[in-house]
């Protein structure tokens, strides 16, 4: 028997956010059952694709039982994500209780007593040796409120470690495989998390984005993965990589959970200074809305493709979206072709600050000394030891390009380059007196399908340019999203390839509703 | 060292192309969320910090000492004679 090249487990009836919640709520289906189907399915998928670092079996199972009795009690109708089970991408803490002294933002703390109890205890790796065995005190915002809503944790997810890759390969748990092809990479940062989905494991996932780890893997694997405008989404609790690049953002097999599972996480915290008060919240109810008389920009980036057939995709959603009366406008942006330099400074400079925390002292990894060696050896052996590749290669970028004598010349014209950036966005977004104001920007997710494993390990900068098409929207703090467009590749190893949208400050729900859109021609017989 | 060095002088290599732009005059961005940074009332939050309990707990190396536990770390001070 040949070694099997996909892991796919078949689609169960209504496998997707909305309908699980439905019946749990209406007690059609009890979250037990749904959970436990969930969890044979892990155990199922998971040595092919080594997506979950830990699974929650027995807490999950417990959570679920909790869910069924609040629904016998009738206390469950507010629940929205009620019996789904999720995973969490690794870098989000999941504490040994809900967090007793936090409670989660402002007013929406009535419903959490019922939950107060619920423990995961988990570890939050990184998928780091540094954090390997680290088990944090507190649980992220995000986790508690997808809790709160009733959706059942049964894994963390595999990912680059720190959340650096693009590729899910650097990660101290080994690669993670793409369930359409095992041969290949699921895309990362997030890897793990969209590989969970995608098999059919789960039907939501929660990933991060600092420079595509939410929209590239989705990419890959056909999802939905929508990385919010900054301040959207509470970053307490997410093990911070680049701080003003950072979003926590839901991946699912279709828009309307997606778009759900935002709704649910997104919302000013009191411990996270920068998530924005909105009151624009609401992103399920324009999304049948149609795309008629909307004006798309597609900046000229968009079509310098080179990879076989992943231009023909791109070219059939233009056309998609021309037929269902959207106007395609060409837009200028030639800041986009320095956005990649710029990230990768900013990124690691910030990175290197963040990860300067890792000392060895109060939490994490620390080596052991020899004798005559002191507090420095401590420091060095910790972090060498503690650190994967390019982790470490990122902290050295990053403390070069902040270093004195070279700050100016790096640091400050790539905020200069950022600054430029959003500019452009802007202009687009608002028009000017030789073009349309535009709702929103179509660009490719990724300049191609998924690569084999191993494809571009030895060369960083290779790895560094899949992300062209993503890093700008961190730089200026947009929300963007990537959704399936089609397949390239032979018959028999078909690769799904996604499309970008990315729409102005606060406006996802514009944004939900173009990749809405195409989807529902997409799903069109 | 030898080829995570040369690794990083690629990557050196083609950041540096960013110096080629002129960007005179252009207010650098550090951070996009300026607009709505909001600062917290300096009041003591209620149900306190997280247990400091817990905290010490994930510590790699911990040592008791009158009643309470501490974080372990090696000797800082070196002995007479070593260096200045």
């Amino acid at each position: 028997m040949s070694e099997p090249t996909s892991m796919i487990l078949p689609r169960e009836g209504g496998h997707n956010v909305r309908a699980i919640a439905q019946d749990v709520r209406l007690g059609k289906r009890s979250a037990e059952d749904v959970t436990r189907r969930a969890l044979m399915r892990l155990d199922r998928a998971n040595p092919s694709l080594n997506a979950a670092v830990e699974t929650f079996h027995e807490k999950a199972l417990l959570h679920a039982r909790r869910i069924d009795a609040m629904v016998a009690l009738g206390e469950a109708s507010g629940l929205s994500l009620a019996g789904v089970p999720v995973v969490l991408k690794d870098n989000i803490c999941l504490g040994p209780s809900l967090s007793q002294h936090a409670s989660v933002g402002d007013g929406d703390g009535a419903s959490h007593t019922n939950h107060d109890h619920i423990g995961y205890a988990g570890r939050t790796t990184c998928a780091s040796e540094m954090l390997r065995e680290y088990r944090s005190p507190y649980t992220a915002t995000v986790a508690q409120r997808y809790i709160c809503a009733g959706a059942i944790v049964i894994a963390k997810a595999n990912m680059d470690e720190f959340a650096m890759g693009s590729s899910s390969e650097n990660s101290c748990f080994g690669a993670t495989h793409n369930p359409h092809d095992l041969e290949c990479v699921p895309g990362g940062s997030s890897g793990g998390s969209a590989a969970l989905v995608a098999s059919n494991v789960v039907p939501l996932a929660l990933g991060s984005d600092t420079g595509g780890s939410i929209r590239q893997p989705a990419s890959f694997c056909g999802l939905v993965g929508i990385k919010p405008t900054y301040g959207r989404v509470s970053r307490y609790g997410l093990v911070a990589y680049a701080s003003s690049l950072d979003q926590i953002g839901p991946m699912a097999t279709n828009v309307a959970d997606a778009a759900l599972a935002l709704e649910v996480i997104c919302g000013r915290d009191k411990f996270d200074a920068t998530s924005a008060d909105r009151t624009d919240t609401d992103f399920s109810r324009d999304l049948e809305l149609p795309v008629q008389g909307l004006t798309l920009g597609v900046p000229a980036q968009a079509r310098q493709l080179t990879r076989a057939g992943a231009a023909s995709v791109f070219e059939r959603v233009l056309e998609t979206y021309r037929e269902l009366g959207a106007r395609i406008v060409d837009v200028e942006m030639p800041m986009l072709d320095a956005s990649v330099p710029a990230y990768y400074i900013v990124a690691t400079a910030e990175a290197s600050s963040n990860l300067a925390r890792f000392d060895g002292i109060r939490y994490g990894h620390r080596a052991t000394l020899q004798e005559g060696e002191d507090l420095f050896d401590l420091y060095c052996k910790s972090r060498s030891e503690g650190f994967g590749k390019e982790v470490q290669r990122r902290i050295l970028l990053g403390t070069h390009v902040l270093s004195s004598g070279y700050y100016d010349a790096y640091y400050n014209t790539a905020l200069k380059v950022r600054r430029r950036i959003l500019e452009e966005f802007t202009t687009v977004f608002r028009g000017d007196a030789s073009r349309p104001a535009c709702h929103a920007i179509l660009m490719p997710t990724t300049p191609g399908p998924a690569f084999k494993i191993g494809e571009k390990t030895s060369d960083p900068l290779a790895m560094y340019l899949e992300d062209v098409y993503t890093v700008a929207v961190n730089l200026a703090g947009l929300p963007a999203m990537s959704i399936p467009a089609g397949a390239v590749g032979d018959k028999g190893a078909r690769l799904p390839l996604g499309v970008q949208v990315i729409a102005p400050a606060f406006h996802e729900s514009i944004m939900l509703r173009i990749a809405r859109m195409l989807e529902r021609v997409g799903s069109m017989p | 060292m030898g080829p995570t060095r040369e690794k990083l002088q690629t990557v050196v290599a083609y950041i540096e192309q960013l110096q080629k732009l002129d960007v005179a005059g252009i207010e650098p961005l550090a951070h996009v969320g300026d607009a709505f940074n909001r600062l917290d009332d300096d009041t003591p939050r209620q149900g306190g910090a997280m247990p400091r309990e817990q905290l010490i707990a994930i510590a790699p190396a911990i040592f008791e000492a009158d009643g309470q536990v501490f974080v372990q770390m090696p000797k800082v001070i070196k002995p007479k004679g070593d260096g200045a």
